[in-house]
């Protein structure tokens, strides 16, 4: 028994000593960390280098950290993103750090494939509240630990044929607007200018239930339990809204054309897709032969409330046998000023960084330009941005819902009862 | 307690069988696992399936299998090893119990997919721990274990299951794998059924084993007490020849001596009344030599205890002596130290209290027994009471017989009572030359 007992004692020391030499080892290794990113020519804008910001932050932070070495593998496109993360994950080679898409972010949540990021976030003094757009760092938010942090968003706004408006002798609205006026603006602006019975000016295009829901406030998910919760007033009138808007064009079909055409007063749109119209950010574009300008959605009562902001997120990956210098990357990227600066030369979206938005060194250039791109909207709907909602598969629940609202507003007298109705085939279609 | 009977003999085929078929399906299950995650990468559908899943599997997928049949091989070296060393209860219990470590290692790392080795755990226990207490405490932590583990009940354990991996083949395909693996699976559970019905016949035949064994020691038992009892009656008949024999030998010669020299004396009288005197004299001579040899025998037919020791003395060195062989506690009261008895009344009371104390153990089985001297005016009173098994139904058997007849000479009574224990009062009354010095 004595014997077996030193024997046991002998083995534990020399597997320790084992551990201890090979860690030493690798300790005196240097460390190289993986950025799983894609490209973000979503939108076919000319780029002179679409890794720029990639590069400085990686060129900055090898600076920093002698011992760490950034590698990341390059051309990879957006809809090959998810694809290519979910391979890299069963094949236990995750990035170190790497890009989150909205609508990937609840899975790989969920099943474990981020870092729990709180502790690193607390150890290392970081105030979210301080550093982020609110809408931006919630949207890191799953369960009530931080997985991801924001690098880019993408904020959405009205664009405003403001020649249409001007001909008619109304009034450009600011962003105190609320849904009466942009539903009084509309009405006055339908109507048939050729006088041939059809309707050739609209109103609006492509204001759907999904930002009159947002800037009601409207859950569409509990908060709480995340659970589908449409069977309300707040989310009845907002379809009540959309609908409004909706039957002002009679069923006449409209299309981005008709915008591009200048006939149509508002459309909602992405801060990415204005970038698309515009391949030199916050100079404005001059098409066809009206002007434009940039207000943020109208809210329920010109209260500036839910807006809808879209962000990209990077996380740390849970196998990540460095997260401490992975975290450090991480912030490099999100948090740094400098690098996030570059998002809006570099980029197709907003910084999720406060300082660098309420900073930005062309605020007055952008002033000076009679039709600018007011930094200070940015500014304002970032605040004011709507609290994503986060469940699995969520884009499917959207386009079921999409799909079964748009019956609903075309045919429905009883809105509530079918609203009711479309919650329990919802919870049906999810439980499916 | 039945002695530990090694594993071989103890269903060892079916429980090698249980171990190989065991190791079947953790290699089957872990080969499709480690093949479905190169097929779900090779045919993009890694998103898809990510969107499934509750938790990611473990990686890389050719690991699965590496460290699946290694910790199922360090599995089984532990278990020969425990079954081929002499190893005490507490060092099994250690190995076991990384034994369960490496098997929840090895769930977890198929994604909890499937449970079947805890089948084999049980198996394992049942065989390897013969105490209820800790046999039970083993059993409820592995079905315990084995509920958690199952697929579908509670989320303790984050589970991928079998069927999660077969929904990115085709339904055929699937249709073939899902048949193996519920087979494999069935099997094992009836396996594990057949094991344990034969592991209880086992039992249950040690236990048949043990009854007979020791029916047979019960039989062997009365047998050797039939033989004590007829070399103890051979003794006493021995003891009879031998008092016929000094009878005859002393008694009867001298006594022959005694009528032939009487009757010679009748004869001479009327004719030599000197010699006839004389004659009578030798005889009186002879009678008195007579008288000499039976003292002699009867001394012989004393107790050796008697013989060297006093009454109380005596007694009390055969209490003692029954104290050694028995395990019931005696208690012995006497309060006569200054009465001289004859030694007809000594050996009377020894032989009594010796046969009480024979009966008292032998046939009342008794665990405490009190024997009592005591005087009541001239009468002395022999108390012997247990608190054995009694006897209702009161037949003189020899033992009571010879008391009997022992106090009967010495004109006393003897009364027995046999309802709470069983109580022998002898009395008698005691001579005039026996009173105190």
């Amino acid at each position: 028994m004595k014997m077996s007992k030193l024997k046991f004692i002998v083995i534990g020391l020399i597997t320790l000593l084992i551990i201890a030499v090979t860690s030493s080892y690798y300790l005196n290794e240097k460390v190289v960390l993986t950025l799983g990113i894609f490209v973000e020519s979503y939108w076919d804008v000319p780029n002179d280098n679409p890794y720029a910001v990639y590069d400085a932050a990686i060129e900055k932070f090898e600076e920093e950290y002698d011992d760490v070495r950034v590698e990341y593998y390059s051309g990879f496109q957006k809809d090959g993103y998810p694809e290519y993360i979910a391979e890299l994950a069963l094949e236990g080679n995750m990035p170190d750090v790497f890009m989150v898409m909205k609508e990937d972010f609840p899975t790989y949540s969920e099943i474990g494939l981020l870092a729990n990021l709180d502790y690193f976030i607390s150890s290392n003094h970081i105030d979210l509240d301080d550093s982020f757009y609110k809408t931006s760092y919630q949207a890191g938010i799953y369960d009530e630990i931080q997985y991801a942090l924001p690098f880019e968003s993408v904020p959405t706004f009205m664009v405003v044929n403001t020649t249409l408006l001007e001909q008619h002798g109304l009034e450009i609205p600011d962003e105190t607007w609320s849904w009466n006026d942009f539903y009084n603006l509309s009405e006055s602006l339908t109507i048939d200018t050729n006088g041939d019975g059809m309707i050739d000016q609209f109103g609006s295009y492509n204001y759907t239930w999904q930002e009159a829901a947002y800037t009601k406030g409207a859950s569409i998910f509990d908060e709480i339990t995340g659970e589908i919760n449409i069977d309300t007033i707040e989310f009845e009138e907002s379809i009540y809204f959309a609908k409004k808007i909706a039957d002002l064009n009679k069923k006449n079909a409209v299309d981005f054309l008709d915008f591009d055409k200048g006939k149509v007063a508002f459309q909602p749109m992405k801060y990415s897709d204005y970038s698309t119209y515009n391949p030199y950010p916050y100079s404005m574009k001059k098409y066809s032969d009206f002007e434009w300008n940039v207000v943020p959605l109208p809210s329920q009562n010109g209260s500036k409330e839910g807006y809808l902001v879209d962000t990209l997120l990077m996380g740390v990956s849970a196998e990540s046998s460095n997260k401490v210098e992975a975290f450090d990357l991480l912030t490099m990227l999100c948090n740094d000023d400098e690098i996030q600066t570059l998002i809006y030369t570099n980029s197709q979206g907003v910084s999720p960084k406060i300082s660098v938005t309420e900073s930005l060194p062309i605020k007055q250039d952008l002033k000076n330009n009679e039709a600018a791109f007011d930094v200070n909207i940015i500014h304002d709907v970032m605040l004011n941005g709507a609290n994503q909602y986060k469940t699995k598969n969520y884009e499917e629940i959207i386009s079921f819902m999409d799909t079964e609202l748009y019956r609903i507003m075309n045919s429905s007298d009883t809105m509530i009862l079918d609203l009711a109705l479309l919650q329990q085939k919802v919870v049906n279609y999810i439980d499916y | 307690m039945v002695e530990n009977i090694p594993y071989k003999q103890r269903n060892g085929n079916l429980f090698l069988i249980l171990g190989l078929l065991n190791a079947f399906i953790i290699l089957f299950i872990s080969g499709v696992i480690m093949l479905s995650l190169y097929q779900i990468i090779n045919m993009k559908q890694a998103q898809e399936f990510l969107e499934i899943i509750q938790t990611l599997p473990f990686t890389p997928p050719y690991s699965i299998l590496f460290y699946c049949i290694t910790i199922m091989v360090v599995i089984f070296l532990i278990m020969k090893f425990r079954y081929e060393s002499n190893l005490d209860e507490s060092l099994q219990l250690l190995f076991f119990s990384l034994e369960v470590c490496l098997a929840i290692l090895l769930m977890y790392i198929l994604g909890f997919s499937t449970n079947a080795i805890t089948l084999l755990l049980v198996a394992d226990a049942l065989n390897s721990f013969k105490e209820v207490k800790i046999r039970n405490r083993i059993l409820a932590l592995l079905v315990f274990l084995y509920l958690l583990s199952s697929p579908g009940f509670l989320h303790i354990f984050e589970k991928i299951s079998f069927t999660t991996y077969m929904s990115v083949y085709n339904s055929n395909f699937q249709v073939v794998m899902h048949g193996i693996n519920t087979a494999l699976h069935t099997f094992n559970i009836i396996l594990f059924i057949v094991y344990m019905i034969s592991l209880i016949q086992v039992e249950v035949n040690e236990g048949r084993r043990v009854k007979q064994l020791n029916f047979r020691l019960n039989a062997l038992n009365s047998k050797l007490k039939d033989f004590a009892d007829i070399s103890e009656k051979m003794g006493e008949t021995r003891e009879r020849n031998r008092l016929a024999r000094e009878i005859h030998d002393t008694l009867g010669h001298t006594l022959t001596g005694l009528s032939v020299g009487i009757d010679a004396a009748i004869m001479i009288n009327d004719v030599d009344q000197i010699a006839t005197k004389k004659q009578l004299q030798v005889l009186s001579e002879t009678a008195r030599q007579g008288l000499t040899d039976v003292r002699r025998s009867v001394n012989k037919l004393r107790p050796d205890a008697l013989e060297n020791h006093n009454l109380k003395a005596a007694l009390k060195k055969m209490i003692i002596d029954f104290e050694l062989v028995s395990s019931a506690s005696i208690n012995f009261v006497f309060h006569l130290e200054d009465l001289k008895f004859s030694l007809e009344e000594e050996e009377v009371v020894y032989r009594v209290v010796q046969e009480g104390l024979t009966n008292a153990i032998r046939h009342g089985k008794a665990e405490n027994i009190i024997i009592s001297l005591t005087l009541d005016k001239e009468n002395l009173i022999i108390l012997i009471e247990d608190d054995g098994m009694g006897c209702s139904d009161i037949k003189d058997g020899f033992g009571l017989y010879h008391m009997r007849e022992r106090i009967g000479k010495l004109n006393g009574t003897l009364r027995v009572y046999g309802h709470q224990g069983f109580v022998i009062i002898a009395e008698f009354k005691l001579r005039k030359d026996s009173q105190y010095d």
